[in-house]
């Protein structure tokens, strides 16, 4: 990579890595599918492999693009790994507790326990891909503003 | 943080490529610098100020 001709951030790389973080909560929301329901054990196996290989791979990519990043570059990604982690961490309880608050006053005021220990699975599930999605769109706006300014 | 670093660049001729190029560093990097909107580290201030050789001081928290 020739540092000193990327002129700023590319719209491109974010546009891919978004469809890539799309398609990996939709995969990752079917694996947690395919482990709550009655399928093959070939199909149980294939799942949790893709939910544990899936943010490994994402590590290592993004530990050889810090290596081969400049500061700025990486000072960006930093902090948008930041907000994107927090946010997925809140991310579970806030749509578990919203489940649960919208059962109980605008439903029929029970609350399913079960259900809600398998959506706990899938929100869980999705959670790499979502601190994905955001950390990459945040990265993405501090080198946007970075070069909003540029020669 | 204001600091000398375009004056300093435009004295020598150097477009911020160029200048990129010999901080190793993107001319996005540059750019932000030089606009006051990103702090370098302390190793990229050095850098800067050894190439310019200027103190890092001077160029980064200006003279008064």
């Amino acid at each position: 990579m020739n540092n000193a001709l990327r002129a700023g951030p590319s719209a491109v790389a974010l546009a891919i890595k978004l469809v890539i973080a799309i398609a990996w909560i939709g995969a990752s929301g079917y694996a947690s599918w395919v482990l709550l329901n009655e399928t093959s054990k070939v199909y149980d196996i294939l799942a949790a492999l893709f939910l544990f290989i899936a943010p490994v791979a994402w590590t290592v990519y993004k530990a050889i693009e810090v290596k081969l990043s400049d500061e700025l570059y990486r000072n960006a990604g930093a902090r948008g790994l930041i907000h994107g982690l927090r946010f997925a961490a809140l991310w579970p309880c806030l749509m578990l507790g919203g489940s649960v608050l919208s059962s109980l006053f605008l439903g029929d005021g029970e609350v399913n326990v079960s259900g809600l220990m398998q959506n706990a699975v899938t929100y869980i599930a999705i959670m790499p891909a979502i601190a994905v999605l955001l950390s990459e769109t945040m990265s993405f706006s501090l080198l946007w503003s970075y070069a909003r300014r540029q020669e | 943080m204001k600091n000398t670093v375009r004056e300093l660049r435009s004295q020598r001729g150097w477009t911020q490529a160029e200048l990129a190029v010999r901080l190793k560093v993107t001319r996005n990097s540059v750019n932000a610098v030089e606009t006051g909107r990103y702090e370098p580290s302390l190793t990229l201030a050095l850098r800067i100020a050894r190439l310019f050789g200027e103190p890092v001081e001077d160029i980064f928290l200006g003279r008064d």
